[in-house]
């Protein structure tokens, strides 16, 4: 199967490992992977900012990029419900734009929807002997609807102790800029998501959506926890046999 | 009460009252199990049933709204009610402490309505010399503290029993212990006294039947129905769009009502009064005044903020909000608090006052995803941000630019990529063994909790083609 890499901007400048694990697992499962040239970012920050003229700018552009590919695959939840839920809202009043970002939408999905649900594999052929607890995100769940599938990829893992985490509905507190912007209640909110993972004594938090993952880990790590955060697709990429490079 | 007029000082003050926010904590929690074990108990298939029935119903009520009132008030007044339609929260306050004038009235006992709370009933009743009493325990606590309700449906949730029993002692000859029982016993034999010699009763509405002018009160104390019965004037206050065709309509909200709210398959007493005593009758009022306050509720009529006046005011989606759970309900600065506040209070009250509130929310669905009658809460929220944005002109400066500037940047791949190299360069002084922990605003209120990772050696497009070039090898 065919399909074009949305890496998103936050994988792309500050995560660049997770995009190499999100390759190499799908290429592994037999997908044959392109990264169109000219993407950025889905536009997300400025859409959730009320910013929606200058959210468009940059929504056409993706949808140009993307034009040609036969499905989308983005690492990231919340970019994926962006697509899903934001670009209709976006090009409401637009009949063109709306109809070409529909045919987006209608291709995209989140990295584990594409594996279960367009792939049909529930087990990537990874081992990985850990501990692990999984943060679901609230777009990824709520908007997107996708909730199960990262779950039964997680389970079906060689070796995996997977524990189930407390609340793992309730939001981490990053919100986009509200981290930035109410910084405080923010904090108040991770420091809540962080009690739960302690509590499951696990060594790994997985989880869907990296700025939920920047948000949770950067309270673990000034709170000096040693407990990892990983992608998802990290995990799936564990004792997966060689570089499929 | 004193409300400070900037959000980020009334929640930092929410952040450093820890007995508020545990008591919040613990509330919210509470009802949060509760409501979850109610709907384990249904069925998620059959809930989701409910909450589209709930929707068709409230939307239907709504979009015929003026019908409906006409139907209700009709028959309020054939039953001998007088009826009072008031367009702002003035003018409803001006026509009870009339109707208070009239009476000579020197006590009034009060029930259940946050729209009085909405209109600054009490205050008014006071400064004409009438000695107002809230009834329920919940408003009476706060009433003796001289605070606003922080909770749509638990108004003292912000406050322990250690608090609540200083409270009790300040108007109490003997030491009251700190018990939840003995707190409960003395409030009950403390009110019950206030009932006897009421010249005027006042109450909330959770309901208003069009079809029969009836007016419904769900409680779970039942002073609210003692009040009904035994006033001799009685004022009911409702928000306008409270009504429902009739009493097979009201069958399904009130199921849905208790277990939203508190995870109960029925309040203890749901009371539908109409009209006056009749001749015949032993209990009820001699006269019956409906009062009806818009205060800003039909500006949202034909709006996309419409579906908002769907809302029955269960609060679970408090309970979900993180936010709330946060910061507790005062910091939200007008009489409704969480989600439905943060919606509520720009459009009724001018998004100058409250626009901010629209930023109070990490947009993460939890609300919406509760609320029994499926008012998607947080896409009113982005709508709001956006309004502000785009519609006002009110962005904040430093945003506007930065979001121009992030249009142009990220509309084209290379600037995109510029953009990130010069940041990759320049971050240096900023960076630790591969973190960042302090910076520059908008980051340093960030960094004051938690790290944030530098920025690698290497991006994903610069590792692209190397994987790409093994491959091919
Ligand atoms: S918005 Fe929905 S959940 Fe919130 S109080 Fe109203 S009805 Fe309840």
């Amino acid at each position: 199967m065919k399909a074009s890499l949305f890496v998103t901007c936050i994988a792309d400048m500050m995560y660049a490992d997770v995009g190499k694990s999100v390759v190499q697992v799908l290429r592994r499962n037999g997908v044959e992977l392109d990264f169109p040239e000219g993407q950025t970012c889905c536009g997300q920050p400025a859409f959730s900012s009320g910013y929606y003229k200058e959210t468009a700018i940059v929504a056409k552009k993706m949808i140009e990029v993307f034009e040609n590919s036969e499905k989308v695959v983005i690492p990231s939840g919340s970019c994926a419900a962006m697509i899903h839920h934001g670009y209709p809202i976006l090009f409401e009043n637009d009949p063109k734009w709306k109809k070409r970002a529909e045919e987006f939408v209608a291709k995209t999905y989140e990295f584990s929807q594409f594996i279960v649900d367009i792939l049909g594999i529930t087990d990537v052929g990874a081992t990985f002997s850990k501990k692990v607890t999984y943060h679901s995100s609230c777009h990824m769940s709520r908007i997107l609807g996708v909730e199960e599938q990262p779950k039964i990829l997680l389970k079906n893992v060689k070796g995996i102790d997977f524990i189930d985490l407390p609340f793992a509905y309730d939001c981490c507190g990053f919100g986009g800029t509200f981290s930035m912007k109410m910084a405080d209640i923010s904090a108040a909110i991770v420091e809540e998501k962080v009690d739960n993972i302690i509590s499951t004594g696990a060594e790994v938090l997985a989880g869907s959506d990296l700025t939920c993952l920047m948000n949770i880990g950067g309270r673990l790590s000034r709170r000096g926890v040693p407990i990892k955060v990983m992608h998802l697709a990290q995990v799936l990429d564990q004792g997966g046999g060689k570089n499929a490079y | 009460m004193h409300i400070e007029p900037s959000f980020r000082k009334r929640y930092h003050k929410a952040l450093s009252d820890t007995a508020m926010l545990k008591a919040v904590k613990n509330g919210t929690g509470r009802l949060r199990g509760q409501r979850a074990t109610a709907i384990e108990a249904v069925g998620a298939e059959r809930w989701m049933e409910f909450r589209n029935r709930a929707e068709a119903i409230r939307m239907h009520v709504i979009q015929h709204l003026d019908q409906y009132l006409e139907q209700l008030i009709d028959n309020v007044l054939k039953k001998g009610g007088h009826v009072c339609l008031a367009k702002t929260g003035e003018e409803a306050v001006q026509y009870i402490s009339e109707l208070a004038k009239k009476k000579n009235a020197k006590s009034i006992l009060k029930s259940k309505s946050m729209v009085s709370e909405e209109i600054h009933l009490n205050p008014a009743l006071e400064k004409q010399g009438c000695k107002v009493i809230e009834s329920d325990l919940g408003e009476w606590i706060i009433q003796l503290a001289g605070e606003t309700p922080s909770h749509i449906i638990a108004p003292a949730m912000h406050k322990n029993r250690f608090q609540v029993a200083d409270l009790f002692n300040a108007v109490s000859d003997e030491k009251i212990p700190t018990e939840i029982a003995d707190l409960c016993g003395f409030a009950r034999k403390y009110l019950r006294e206030k009932f006897l010699g009421i010249d005027i009763g006042i109450t909330g509405c959770n309901f208003a039947l069009a079809d029969s002018g009836a007016i419904t009160l769900c409680t779970n104390e039942g002073n609210a129905r003692i009040i009904s019965a035994l006033s001799p004037t009685l004022v009911t206050i409702m928000g306008m769009e409270r009504i429902l065709p009739g009493l097979e309509e009201l069958t399904v909200m009130l199921s849905l009502l208790a277990r939203s709210a508190t995870g109960q398959k029925l309040t203890v007493y749901n009371t539908l009064s109409t009209g006056v005593r009749k001749a015949e009758e032993l209990d009820g009022p001699q006269e019956f005044h409906l009062v009806i306050v818009d205060n800003g509720r039909s500006k949202q009529l034909g709006t996309k903020y419409e579906k908002i006046l769907n809302c029955i005011r269960c609060g679970s989606c408090l309970n979900a909000c993180p936010v709330y759970r946060n910061i507790g309900g005062h910091a939200y600065g007008w009489v409704y608090p969480g989600p439905i506040g943060a919606v509520l209070s720009p459009l009724y009250q001018g998004m100058d006052k409250y626009g901010e509130l629209a930023y109070a929310t990490t947009l993460c669905g939890a609300c919406t995803f509760a609320c029994p009658v499926k008012i998607p809460l947080h896409d009113m929220l982005y709508a709001l941000r956006n309004d502000k944005v785009e519609l006002e002109k009110k962005g904040e400066l430093a945003e506007d630019i930065a979001y121009k500037g992030w249009s142009a940047t990220f509309a084209s791949m290379s600037r995109y990529r510029f953009s990130i190299r010069m940041a990759r360069r320049f971050q240096f002084p900023l960076v630790k063994a591969e973190k960042i922990a302090f910076g520059p605003p908008p980051i340093s209120d960030w960094l004051k909790h938690r790290d944030m990772p530098a920025l690698p050696n290497k991006f994903f497009h610069e590792i692209w083609p190397e994987m790409n070039k093994d491959r091919k090898e």
